[in-house]
């Protein structure tokens, strides 16, 4: 029997990270439900990519629990793995492939059905279906990360976790973006936006976590308060943070 | 319909071909490198020497080795570009098909490195390396020389110091190859010596255990 409530997609508990020189990460307890949206907020070095990286079992913690889909994702992360979509730092697509055979191939590795017209709709969803013949090495950075929106989205994970997907996105990608994610919660999709534009995660996300110095210093549904005042609050932890 | 597992190794394979059909970073390296230096070494050694054999299918391996260390380890280059390696792990597909499909494209491009190495050799030190009877200690020198490639280079690729850490790991364990794939090749070349060990043996041997090593443990290696 799965160890978490049904319909919770993420539980996280007491997550930490340590590199060997203090924590990354320490303390961290969410939980995300099928279809549910949270956004995370914070500064530079706040903890958000080490928490997605956890999240997305590419990173160990040092301490806490994770159950993805209610299965033990530290115990046994190859199972799911494939129903999640990430979109890191890093865009994951071969440079000498053109953006057409990089979402053909990832639609075969993730065995999508039906892979042509779901390519052809990924594309179509992030507005690159012009341009599918392209390299990916000729194609510029929005439009890397407009490609790694679709290859993260084709094969409909289950939870979908994005760090900083808007960056390098100008307002029609950034336009792209806001449908997939309210598509992918609409299905179900359990969605965990790490970025720096309040307006975009309190737009996008039910609920919305600040971390600071890698701690969890305030959550709260997202409509508690304006874009201006989380935006507030983060500037004000990265200044206590400072003073301390 | 969606691919079984050999469809997707398939599909990996023919991905790490076409880019490098592309951007020929790895195959054009090291042909380079062991055609430098076979012709290096050829100034290097005495070959009128009674050992001219032996020293020269030893210069003929080191470079194959070197040249083998070198281009795994762009490969691996290559696949930390863009972040390729770690969206790999997330993929539906067992780490051992994973490994499969590197080993194939690795083996193919070591393919290409010994059709151009063995005649460059073969003219520079006048053996006749183009024998059927050394082509099999080829063929399996290479496959674990492949296998062991595949196995070892995302381990020493996680680390910063990848450049340093590759040949320190990879070519201790290579010494048995190194030997195997050395005298195996030597005993091609001079029939008359009797009495030999199994050679050959020992590189088909090392090749299998590589092989299995890799497709059973390569998941483990993916892990942070």
């Amino acid at each position: 029997m799965p160890p978490t409530a049904p319909g919770v997609a993420i539980a996280a508990h007491n997550l930490g990270k340590s590199y060997g020189v203090g924590w990354a990460l320490r303390g961290v307890s969410l939980s995300v439900a099928a279809g549910a949206g949270l956004a995370v907020f914070g500064g530079n070095g706040a903890g958000k990519t080490t928490l997605l990286r956890l999240l997305a079992t590419l990173s160990a913690p040092s301490l806490g629990t994770l159950h993805l889909l209610g299965h033990d994702a530290l115990r046994d992360p190859r199972r799911v793995r494939p129903a999640l979509g990430v979109v890191g730092a890093q865009s994951y697509l071969y440079a000498d492939l053109t953006v057409a055979e990089n979402l053909w191939l990832y639609a075969r590795l993730y065995r999508v059905p039906e892979a042509g017209g779901r390519v052809a709709a990924a594309l179509a969803a992030v507005r690159l279906d012009g341009v599918a013949a392209r390299r990916v090495r000729a194609c510029s950075r929005g439009m890397q990360q407009r490609l790694a929106l679709a290859r993260a989205t084709l094969h409909r994970p289950a939870v979908l976790l994005l760090d900083e997907p808007d960056s390098g996105l100008d307002a029609d990608g950034q336009d792209c973006l806001a449908r997939l994610i309210a598509a992918g919660r609409a299905a179900g999709q359990a969605v965990v936006l790490a970025t720096h534009d309040q307006e975009l995660g309190v737009a996008l996300c039910g609920h919305a976590l600040i971390l600071d110095a890698g701690r969890p210093i305030y959550s709260a549904p997202a409509l508690a308060h304006t874009p201006a005042e989380w935006r507030a609050r983060c500037v004000l932890a990265q200044s206590r943070s400072r003073v301390a | 319909m969606p691919p079984g597992f050999w469809g997707q190794v398939g599909s990996l394979l023919a991905a790490d071909l076409r880019r490098e059909w592309r951007g020929r970073a790895v195959v054009g390296l090291m042909v380079s490198f062991v055609c430098v230096t076979g012709l290096i070494l050829n100034f290097t050694f005495n070959l009128a020497l009674e050992s001219r054999v032996a020293t020269a299918v030893g210069a003929f391996w080191t470079a194959l080795l070197f040249a083998t260390i070198l281009g795994l380890g762009r490969v691996f280059v290559l696949d930390g570009e863009n972040g390729v390696w770690e969206g790999l792990t997330l993929i539906l597909l067992d780490p051992g098909g994973l490994f499969l499909a590197k080993l194939g494209s690795n083996l193919l491009f070591l393919t290409v490195l010994d059709s151009v190495a063995v005649p460059v050799f073969a003219a520079l030190y006048n053996l006749p390396l183009l024998h059927g009877a050394v082509l099999l200690p080829i063929a399996l020198g290479t496959l674990a020389l492949g296998a062991a490639g595949t196995l070892f280079v995302p381990l020493a690729g996680a680390s910063t110091a990848r450049e340093i850490l590759l040949p320190v790991v990879l070519l201790p364990l290579l010494v048995p190859v190194l030997i195997g794939a050395v005298q195996a090749t030597v005993a091609a070349l001079t029939p008359a010596t009797a009495g030999q060990p199994p050679w050959t043996g020992l590189l088909a041997a090392c090749a299998a255990l590589f092989l299995g090593s890799g497709y059973l443990l390569y998941g483990y290696l993916l892990d942070d």
